[in-house]
């Protein structure tokens, strides 16, 4: 396919991107954009630097990459460096959404899936302001290695996105619904709950009081749950913090006890969704890969450089935004196993503390903050007031010891819009979930 | 039928450090398009990305007429300007020569401190150009410096940031500035609980200014749903505190002019005026839908209908230095806060994940976590100290604000 220059490893990878988006305010279309085009990412590595370049004519790769050999060291033993050997030569081909392709689907069909959903939203008087999209993104991707890899693959989502203001009197509320699928055919029966969805939302914003600040009990719903593991858990398990580290090498030390015997949070790029990759972008097949396993330290997250330096092998979590970027180590989808108690025994462990439904967003380095959307009380063992609540937060290794228990049951959501950021790689598309889990002692505000 | 076309070109040189190491070189060169038709009061976008055929693409452009969205406004017509700015040269042999000193420099200083992130030069140049006459171009030459660091000892992912995003470059002023950050974040110091005043740069302001700047879009305030709604033209903030839409030159996230092509004279627009509430920012289509000022606030990628978003915007300074704001107080310099937010009702509260002591002419000690809370009357009103006249590095054009906020150790 390639003259994979010699001396030195080089991969290329080509994105096929298609991208639909329809965006309706108050009924009226706004944006109508379909998107298809081609790019690559080319790497070569000398076994001392790596030199990137990203292209949109797919027709320049191999001067590209001869122009990328120009820069580096020729290197005899390239086969021999420690990263080189933890890539894989790999011949396969994934290409599952071929039947089902929304590039195959009529932009009619599209637009009249969310058009005939405008009277939810513009017959409630309690909405001011509302706005509708439809997204939808199949890409194909090519792999070819000097080590001689050659992979096929693709990764489709379709989604909708509701978001709203209410209004009522001086109290304003914003909140979205958003459907996330993996086929279009899906869509259809994640929109009837829309109706129930705004009734909580409208008695939310007309009753919710601010919060008194202290410290609560907390019972986190599956995304709140999720949010947690993917910030104050998944970014601390992304591997390429570590390099150079000798502190935090000691300090993520394997085997290491540092939650209750049962908690156990997941990174899976294997399972449908926002963070489905059966390869990442350097061509290494995606896993299950367990960061807590019973409440001990078990695992983290690779490329091959930083599986070379730590010695350990690669798990698949080499991820790019796009062909405008470098793979670094990101999660793919994270959530919280569960456990043994139901939903209600879980909520009956709590006399007087706040239930964190839906989230706006969340964030994690030592301390980790979640900003409830929509937040309660939680009264003997009852969801009771809606609260206002601008940020719950807490340090993650305590907050780790500070979880009591969790629900049997398992959510895994995925995300037509947002996703993760790492620097300027954002938004990734991710999968984060879990049961609800009770955690003692947060820091709310 | 009328034809526009608004291009994007962007190159860059990007190094990538780990381990306090340069790990990567990254050349990157990304031409984006996008081709406008506008016929019987609507518009018809189409995009493209690298090569294309000029053709089909126009083609593509007329074919999305048929979605019918509207356009009913006249476009901008014989206007002819360009700007250039930055007078740094995209030279990636230069840039890698000088990572590799500012590194042996740092790692010599500071043994016990791990850098990384990366080092990058970009060149943008935005073209919006049509059949009527309007030919606009701004090219912007940027240098972003961004390390983050990390104490050897220390158990986080990160302990903090140093860096800047500006036209200038100064390698002995930024290792200068960059000692004194790295200095005093090995000398812990403590606050007590209570009122102080708390700093951050004009350039991330947006950590305190979000909720303000998403409730005066002249959508929140058209449809009613903006916390803002009913003080419009009254006073609200603090007589000190006037807030400014600014494309202005040294604002380098957006061109001079917005995705229609409009541009005020003086490159800014008065939204808050001496804490009164002047006009919320809108678009052609925001501005004729709700009967409000155009502002020459449309954004949008290169191939969307222009949308309503507010470009640039900045804080009118004081007349005083930053020394001068701080009174002989304190301050509380705040250089990473994630993971905060702001209340429906206007309530603000996040973490501080690095914050340091600041005596009112360097950074004296770094303090502990913290959280700074208080709410978007107080912080622009009675609470509102003001945006200092002068910088704290002569190669960035982001100036301090002070506010005094409740600060609590978490």
């Amino acid at each position: 396919m390639y003259n994979f220059p010699k001396g030195f490893y080089s991969d290329v990878r080509i994105e096929d991107v298609f991208n639909t988006l329809l965006v309706y305010t108050m009924g009226n279309l706004e944006q109508q954009r379909v998107r298809e085009h081609k790019g690559a990412f080319i790497r070569l590595f000398d076994g001392k630097r790596w030199y990137y370049a990203s292209l949109t004519d797919v027709n320049d790769i191999q001067n590209k990459l001869d122009h990328l050999a120009s820069m580096a060291c020729f290197n005899d033993n390239i086969l021999k460096d420690p990263v080189v050997k933890k890539l894989r030569k790999t011949k396969d081909k994934k290409l599952i959404f071929q039947d089902g392709s929304v590039r195959d689907i009529p932009l009619s069909e599209k637009k009249e899936l969310i058009e005939t959903r405008f009277s939810l939203l513009s017959g409630r008087p309690s909405i001011s302001y509302w706005r509708v999209m439809y997204i939808d993104k199949n890409v194909k991707k090519e792999f070819y290695s000097s080590k001689g890899s050659e992979l096929s693959f693709d990764i489709q989502k379709t989604g909708t996105h509701f978001s709203f203001k209410m209004t009522d009197g001086d109290r304003t509320f914003q909140e979205s619904i958003q459907s996330s699928r993996d086929y279009f055919t899906e869509l259809e029966a994640t929109l009837s709950t829309i109706p129930e969805d705004l009734d909580m939302n409208e008695r939310f914003m007309k009753n919710s009081s601010p919060i008194t600040p202290g410290k609560y009990q907390v019972i986190l719903s599956p995304k709140a749950a999720g949010v947690f593991a993917h910030e104050s858990f998944g970014h601390k398990s992304e591997a390429d913090f570590m390099l150079g580290d000798e502190t935090m090498k000691n300090e993520w030390a394997l085997d290491k006890k540092i939650g209750p015997d049962f908690l156990s949070i997941v990174d899976d790029g294997t399972i449908s969704g926002s963070g489905y990759t059966p390869w990442d972008d350097e061509g290494t097949p995606a896993q299950k890969t367990f960061l807590i396993k019973d409440g001990v330290l078990a695992g983290r997250l690779h490329n091959s450089v930083t599986a070379a330096f730590l010695e350990e092998d690669p798990t698949g979590n080499g991820r790019s935004l796009g062909f405008e970027y470098d793979p670094i180590v990101r999660m793919t989808s994270t959530y919280i196993e569960g456990g043994k108690l139901s939903k209600e025994e879980l909520f009956n462990l709590v006399d007087d503390g706040i239930f964190i439904d839906s989230i706006k967003h969340g964030s994690g380095m030592s301390t980790f903050t979640i900003a409830p959307s929509r937040a309660y009380l939680i009264k003997d063992g009852k969801i009771s007031d809606p609260v206002n609540i601008s940020v719950i937060s807490g340090n993650v290794f305590s907050t780790l010891g500070k979880i009591k228990g969790v629900s049997n049951e398992v959510t895994v959501l995925s995300f037509v819009l947002g996703g993760c950021g790492k620097f300027e790689q954002y938004p990734l598309d991710v999968g984060l979930g879990g049961p609800y889990v009770l955690v003692d002692d947060m820091n709310v505000q | 039928m009328k034809k526009e076309k608004y291009t994007v070109r962007s190159d860059s040189v990007s190094i990538k450090i780990s381990g306090s190491q340069i790990a990567s070189v990254k050349e990157s060169e990304i031409l984006r398009t996008g081709f406008r038709i506008y016929k019987d009061k609507k518009i018809g976008v189409a995009g493209a990305l690298g090569k294309f055929n000029k053709k089909k693409l126009e083609k593509k452009a007329i074919d999305a007429l048929a979605a019918g969205i509207t356009y009913p406004f006249g476009i901008e017509s014989n206007v002819k300007e360009k700007k250039v700015t930055g007078k740094l040269s995209l030279d990636g042999k230069w840039l890698l020569s000088e990572t590799e000193i500012i590194l042996e420099k740092l790692r010599k200083e500071h043994p016990d401190v791990i850098f990384s992130h990366k080092v990058e030069m970009s060149r943008s140049k935005i073209c919006l150009k049509n059949d009527q006459g309007l030919d606009l171009s701004h090219e912007t030459t940027v240098m972003q410096m961004g390390l983050v660091y990390k104490m050897a000892s220390s158990a986080n992912i990160m302990d903090g940031f140093i860096g800047y995003h500006g036209i200038k470059y100064d390698r002995d002023a930024f290792l200068k500035d960059s000692n004194e950050i790295l200095t005093a974040h090995k000398n812990e110091v403590e606050i007590p609980n209570g009122v102080h005043p708390v700093i951050v740069e004009s350039g991330y302001a947006s950590l305190f200014l979000s909720k303000i700047i998403a409730d005066l879009s002249g959508i929140a305030i058209g449809t009613g749903s903006s916390i803002l709604k009913d003080k419009m033209g009254k006073k609200a903030f603090s007589e000190n505190f006037s807030l400014l839409q600014s494309t202005e030159e040294d604002y380098l996230n957006f061109p001079f002019f917005d995705h229609e092509g409009c541009f005020s004279k003086n490159f800014r627009v008065p939204l808050i005026e001496n804490g009164v509430l002047i006009s919320p920012y809108s678009d052609k289509r925001v501005s004729d839908k709700f009967k409000l000022p155009h502002t020459f606030s449309a954004g949008g990628t290169h191939d969307s209908v222009p949308t309503v978003i507010l470009p640039g915007y900045r804080i009118a300074e004081s007349s005083k230095t930053l020394k001068e704001l701080l009174g002989g107080r304190p301050g509380i310099f705040v250089k990473m806060a994630s993971g905060g937010d702001t209340t429906a009702t206007g309530d603000f509260a996040t973490p501080v994940q690095v914050a340091f002591w600041f005596d009112g002419d360097k950074f004296v000690g770094k303090l502990p976590q913290i959280q700074i809370r208080s709410d978007i009357y107080k912080m622009f009103g009675k609470d509102f100290i003001g945006l200092a006249k002068n910088s704290i590095s002569d190669y960035t054009v982001d100036k301090p604000l002070v506010v005094d906020m409740q600060v609590e150790n978490l």
